[in-house]
């Protein structure tokens, strides 16, 4: 029993993700929109509403098209592969108490990491598979960044890790209920928030994409769903950053008077709107800037972060 | 004798004989001009050419002189940008266009006009005077030429051309001061048959070419094409302009030693055949239906393929098409379709051609004592005519020399002359033009005109005999027989040039032939229409470009009647077409490659001009694709115009020349007929299809079809149009030539009959039996243009 | 630094969120176009009611996509064109043409609404062009500021028969 119920509690999560992830490219557009004293798409529905809707039959009845230079196995599986673990990061995401997929997943850290870590090789057969420099170009960019960001990603929680003495999501927010770990850890927060834009790889850390010279990166080749479901992949993505921001250093669902969820989706959404206003406001780095930044500013941040949250904990103590 | 002077800084090695403005032009320096004309000399009226002289290296003050009327004198410095000297321009400019009406965009001239390139060369840019302007009359000066009086800058050019340059008394300058006007005493058609070249004499607007004010396009949107005048045996030079698959129009195409700056109205106005009503478009059968191009050219394979056919040639079609033709019925098949007396004449041209070789346009312009024997040159050879009246007016160099008046110096020169001119004895049956300017006229019948020039080729040798004739030719250096007519004659002129000889005078002799390609088709086969009778009978005859009717109306009825098929493929409507069970539509000159062969034995290229949709083919690639359906071995190995020239040398050895009459270029490289800045390109044919066409494809000529390639200016040899930065008028013409009124740089020429071989053998005269049914100088094709139709009623009516 | 100025640009990009949009709701709402605005290219007439183009070809030759053509009638004084043909696929519409025309005949107009969906109705000929106004020019006539039939009307023409200097 309650395995269907498990069951059941996770299609609908996963469901809303998907269909929050398809709204968000709309959200995306309007607030673009306004960032840029425009309006954005507002003719279907009310104020645009519908627009993911004509979008989703644009993108559902667009010819599927795979290059007959690909390799056509890789070529399908790897938009499956991204939109997989993307989803199965949200497994261990603790929306409030008793609401999530696995709330006492005692490596929920961990596993978290795993699964970004796990979508670049989607990011990277999709560029191999196509068969094309672009995309090629775009998959070995991906592959690059991820690993450089992943290290100081990892080590920027760790902080957190350091703080709660567990892996275990729920128990990270639980130790938050008087003070966010924004406040000890803000340095780590810092990190976190760059390792995971680069991690979804949002602007401005776009560059496996980087149109303006590699036409769309790793995904150029792809058309109809399969490029639908980078596409819904990324923004999944934003959200699940954005609420995984939200668990390790804003308090997760603390929050006073309305009930958790509200604060939970609250928070998140403040993420989510900051990941998109940093599309709106930035620009691209170049690619060695990049690289730069990772090795040599962020991984050596990180560590002192480290070293410093040791230092005062065992001072502390 | 060269000597150096310095223009704008520059040290220069110039001509003494040139005047300062030549100098500075052939050093390539902008002068602006009106009056001045490297053919006609300077009168220094105008007073634009100024430029500041300082006559040595002490002389600091220098003067404003002009250019033009300069004599040159060693270590003189010419200063051309001179601040005092540029603003005299600029007012002169300024005066000139006070009454000048500024109606440039409804002038015709616009945009390839002298008088806008030189007020942008002054720099004049901005107009004061703000008075009511003078207006004139205009007259109606015929079906050739608009009158637009108004925008006349009074430079003189027209009437020193028309009268001093081509003797004609109808049109002069009237009226004084500020009030003169140029014009006839009444309006009329004017009577010179050179008055069509005041287009391109006067520096604006005032006389506009009429028939292609009526398909009018600017210069820079027609395709221009190098072509050769296809309506006299001289063979001018021309430029056909095309828009749109039309014809619009024909310039003269500068050629030093043939045409120079001039054509006759036959050749300017005759081309309006080609857009007539009685040009042949389509193909059509005996019984009047209309075939396709394809299908006609496979009616014409089945005739091919039947046992003998015979080959009808043609003097006005090109040497390729008659060569075609000729190896596709073979040689003993084909026959040149002309007049037994043409056929007569063209043999006995040959031989003496081979002999004695044929004068030039250029020296029959130089000669200093002329003798015409025979036909009107006027009617038959225009252009020659005017050459020869150059010679009678070119002051004697003696009195110039004498009284130290350079030769440019027109004005000096003509009231020095005293009418003391080079003779001129005019021996025809008919009256002449060239009479009025003759030392002599004798008016005999064409068998006294035979006996008279035999008492003078006598004469020369034995100087008992008094004969003002044969002394004059005696005493001149270079004179020159012109002779036209029948054979006998013919003899009896070269004689004359014999006997010259003999008394070592160079004399030259110059055969006058009656169409465009009679020299060439003589080359390839001579036999008359007569002779093809007997063969034809029962059998199938093709007829190439050629009114067989026309010819002899006697023989072609006997032959019609007795043919089995008869083919003809013309590009006119003739009265033989309308006998023919085929007749096949073909490309005017102007939409062929070919070779014609002057009267000079120069032969010449003309190239296809006129790319029109679904146009008829050219005579000997419809030849050759015909005769490739009927399996003929020869016609497979013409697939290129190159490889036909190549067969055509090796079966017609004499003809080899032919081979390399036009610039051998790479196809990449080919210059564009095209304008650079060929306007409405993709508007133009947009009614029809919205999709921009294909350029048009053609592989067989060294011009490209398209815009794209090195500018055709810019070509050393194959200039159809003449433009410079600042120089945007047929003027341009002088920033291509070595010397100014020289060759233009990097032309070629190929000439037959190089290496005459006999000088003391006296010609056998023989006894002419044939008759000339034709009226000389009136040439078929040309009589179609609606331009030329015009004139002759305008001139019969008045 | 460089953190500062990105945090700085962010938030100045957020303060955008309460900016006035600049977007016209274009089908409901008419953007304003100024007179001198270059749209939809027109043929005008004079004054008199005369058409004003005198087929100098200084339109098609200035054009940069060559996407005007024209023909002067066939009789010799009238330079009124005989066709007159934009092919408004081409057209850029940068207005060179109306700068070139000596006659203020071609003008550009406040009009962009010319779509089609078959590019062969974009070809205009002279009865498309031609209005009946004299557009944004009203009160020019070349032939009365230049050209032969300009000049002064007052004094005698001078012809070959007159003496007076």
């Amino acid at each position: 029993m309650t395995i269907v119920l498990t069951l059941l509690e996770a299609i609908f999560i996963l469901l809303s993700i998907v269909i929050a992830a398809a709204t968000l490219t709309w959200v995306e557009r309007r607030l673009l929109g306004f960032w840029q004293d425009r309006l954005g798409p507002n003719r279907v529905g009310w104020e645009g509403t519908l627009q993911i809707v004509a979008d989703m039959v644009k993108i559902f009845f667009k010819q599927d098209w795979t290059p007959p230079f690909a390799d056509k196995i890789i070529f399908t599986i790897a938009p499956a592969i991204v939109m997989a673990t993307v989803l199965m990061g949200f497994a261990v995401i603790p929306f409030t108490t008793h609401f999530g997929i696995d709330l006492n997943l005692n490596i929920g850290l961990l596993f978290f990491l795993g699964m970004t870590s796990l979508s670049v090789y989607g990011v990277v057969l999709a560029g191999w598979a196509s068969n094309s420099k672009f995309s090629l170009l775009g998959g070995m960019r991906a592959a690059a960044q991820m690993i450089s960001y992943e290290v100081f990603m990892g080590l920027a929680v760790t902080g957190v890790v350091m703080l709660t003495g567990s892996f275990n999501l729920t128990d990270i927010v639980q130790a938050q209920t008087h003070l966010w770990f924004v406040v000890p850890q803000f340095l780590g927060f810092v990190l976190f928030l760059i390792a995971g834009i680069a991690e979804a790889h949002r602007l401005p850390f776009d560059l496996p994409e980087g149109e303006n010279e590699l036409g769309a990166g790793f995904h150029t080749e792809y058309s109809s769903m399969k490029f639908g479901m980078f596409f819904v992949g990324e923004y999944a993505g934003i959200i699940l950053i954005s609420m995984m921001t939200v668990v390790l250093y804003f308090g997760g669902w603390n929050g006073p008077i309305f009930p958790p969820v509200v604060w939970f989706l609250f928070k998140s959404t403040g993420f989510i709107i900051f990941f998109i206003l940093l599309r709106a406001a930035l620009p691209r780095p170049r690619y060695d800037q990049l690289m730069a930044y990772g090795w040599k500013l962020m991984l050596p941040l990180s560590l002192l972060n480290l070293a410093v949250t040791g230092a005062a904990m065992l001072a502390w103590s | 004798m060269d000597i150096k002077i310095t223009i704008e800084d520059q040290v220069v090695l110039v001509n003494e004989n040139d005047n300062l403005l030549a100098a500075c032009l052939t050093a390539k320096q902008d002068v602006p001009y009106f009056c001045w004309h490297p053919a006609l000399g300077s009168v220094g009226s105008c007073r634009q050419c100024a430029v500041k002289v300082y006559q040595g290296p002490e002389d600091t003050t220098g003067r404003i002189v002009m250019a033009c009327m300069t004599k040159m004198t060693p270590a003189m410095r010419v200063s051309i940008a001179d601040g005092q000297a540029t603003k005299f321009r600029e007012a002169i400019v300024e005066t000139v266009l006070t009454n000048h009406p500024h109606d440039c965009p409804v002038c015709e001239v616009g945009g390839e006009c002298h008088l806008q390139d030189m007020t942008v060369m002054t720099g004049h840019s901005a107009r004061r005077y703000r008075y009511e302007k003078r207006t004139h009359l205009n007259q109606n000066l015929g079906p050739f030429i608009r009158h637009e009086m108004n925008r006349c800058i009074g430079c003189y050019r027209c009437v020193r051309f028309y009268q001093d340059y081509a003797g004609g008394n109808d049109f002069g300058v009237f009226g004084s001061s500020r009030n003169i006007y140029f014009g006839r005493d009444e309006s009329g058609t004017l009577e010179s048959p050179f008055a069509g070249n005041l287009v391109e004499v006067c520096p604006t607007g005032v006389f506009v070419d009429k028939p292609f004010s009526t398909k009018f396009r600017r210069k820079w949107d027609m395709r221009a094409t190098p072509s050769v005048c296809p309506h006299c045996a001289v063979g001018c030079n021309i430029t056909i302009q095309e828009r749109g698959g039309q014809l619009r129009r024909v310039l003269n195409r500068y050629n030093e030693t043939l045409n120079g700056y001039f054509l006759c109205d036959r050749g300017r106005f005759g081309v309006g055949f080609v857009e007539s009503n009685s040009r042949l478009r389509t193909s059509r059968t005996g019984s009047g239906l209309a075939l396709s191009h394809a299908a006609a050219c496979k009616d014409l394979a089945e005739i091919l393929k039947s046992d003998r056919v015979v080959g009808i040639g043609s003097p006005r079609a090109s040497l390729e098409s008659n060569y075609a033709l000729r190896e596709l019925v073979g040689a003993e098949n084909f026959y040149a379709g002309i007049s037994d007396f043409d056929s007569e004449l063209v043999r006995s041209a040959i031989e003496i051609a081979r002999d004695l070789g044929l004068a030039r346009v250029k020296d029959a312009e130089q000669a200093d004592a002329i003798l015409v024997l025979g036909d009107d040159p006027t009617a038959v050879a225009p252009r020659l005519a005017l050459a020869l009246r150059q010679a009678t007016q070119r002051v004697p160099s003696a009195i110039l020399a004498n009284r130290g008046i350079p030769t440019w110096d027109a004005g000096a020169a003509k009231l020095a002359s005293h009418d003391v001119m080079n003779p001129l004895f005019v021996i025809t049956e008919c009256p002449s033009w060239l009479d009025s300017m003759a030392t002599q006229v004798i008016r005999l019948s064409a068998l006294e005109i035979t006996a008279a020039s035999i008492r003078i080729s006598n004469s020369i040798l034995d100087t008992t005999e008094e004969s003002a004739i044969s002394d004059a030719l005696r005493k001149a250096k270079k004179p020159i027989i012109v002779v036209s007519g029948n054979a006998a004659l013919l003899r009896a002129g070269a004689n004359i040039v014999v006997a010259l000889r003999q008394v070592n005078v160079h004399a030259k002799l110059s055969i006058l032939l009656p169409e465009a390609n009679s020299l060439g088709l003589g080359l390839i086969d001579n036999r008359p229409l007569s002779a093809s009778l007997e063969v034809s009978k029962g059998r199938s005859v093709i007829v190439l470009e050629n009114d067989i009717q026309l010819r002899s109306p006697i023989l072609a009825d006997e032959m019609i009647a007795e043919v089995a098929q008869l083919c003809v493929l013309d590009h006119i409507e003739t009265s033989t077409t309308k006998h023919a069970s085929l007749t096949v539509a073909v490309g005017s000159f102007a939409d062929s490659d070919g070779t014609f062969i002057n009267f000079e034995g120069r032969v010449q290229r003309f190239y296809k001009g006129i790319f029109g949709v679904e146009e008829a083919p050219q005579s000997w690639v419809l030849l050759r694709d015909a005769g490739v359906m009927a399996s003929r071995d020869k016609a497979t190995t013409w697939g290129t115009y190159a490889q036909l020239l190549t067969s055509m040398s090796a079966a017609i050895p004499e003809l080899a020349a032919c081979s390399d009459a036009s610039p051998t270029v790479p196809p990449t490289t080919r210059p564009p007929t095209l304008p650079y800045r060929h306007s409405g390109r993709t508007a133009a044919s947009a009614h029809i299809e919205v999709r921009e066409q294909l350029p048009a494809q053609h592989n067989d000529s060294p011009l490209s079809t398209t815009m794209e390639g090195p500018p055709i200016h810019l070509q050393s040899a194959l200039k159809p149009v003449v433009w410079s930065p600042g120089w945007n008028s047929v003027q341009a013409v002088n920033k291509f030539q070595d010397t100014i009124g020289g060759a233009l740089s990097g032309v070629e020429e190929r000439f037959l009959f190089q290496s005459p071989t006999g000088y003391n053998v006296f010609f056998a005269d023989v006894q002419n039996v044939a008759e000339d049914h034709r009226n000389l100088g009136i040439e078929e094709v040309s009589e179609l243009s609606p331009a030329i139709i015009a004139y002759h009623r305008s001139m019969s009516t008045s | 630094m460089y953190i500062y100025s990105a945090l700085r640009t962010c938030w100045l990009t957020f303060l955008h969120l309460f900016h006035r949009t600049v977007t016209v709701q274009y089908p409901e709402q008419k953007p304003y176009l100024s007179p001198r605005y270059r749209g939809r290219i027109i043929l005008t007439r004079d004054p008199d009611g005369e058409e004003r183009c005198v087929s100098c070809h200084l339109c098609a030759a200035v054009c940069p996509v060559d996407c005007i053509d024209l023909q002067k009638t066939c009789k010799p004084d009238d330079w009124s064109p005989e066709y007159f043909r934009i092919n408004f696929s081409r057209c850029i519409f940068c207005g060179f043409c109306e700068e070139a025309c000596p006659t203020s005949a071609i003008q550009l107009i406040p009009d962009f609404e010319m779509s089609e969906y078959s590019r062969q109705n974009l070809v205009y000929e002279k009865e498309n062009l031609l209005i009946s106004g004299t557009g944004k020019v009203p009160d020019y006539n070349f032939y009365r500021v230049s050209g032969v039939r300009a000049t002064n009307t007052n004094a005698e023409p001078v012809s070959p028969h007159r003496l007076l200097p």
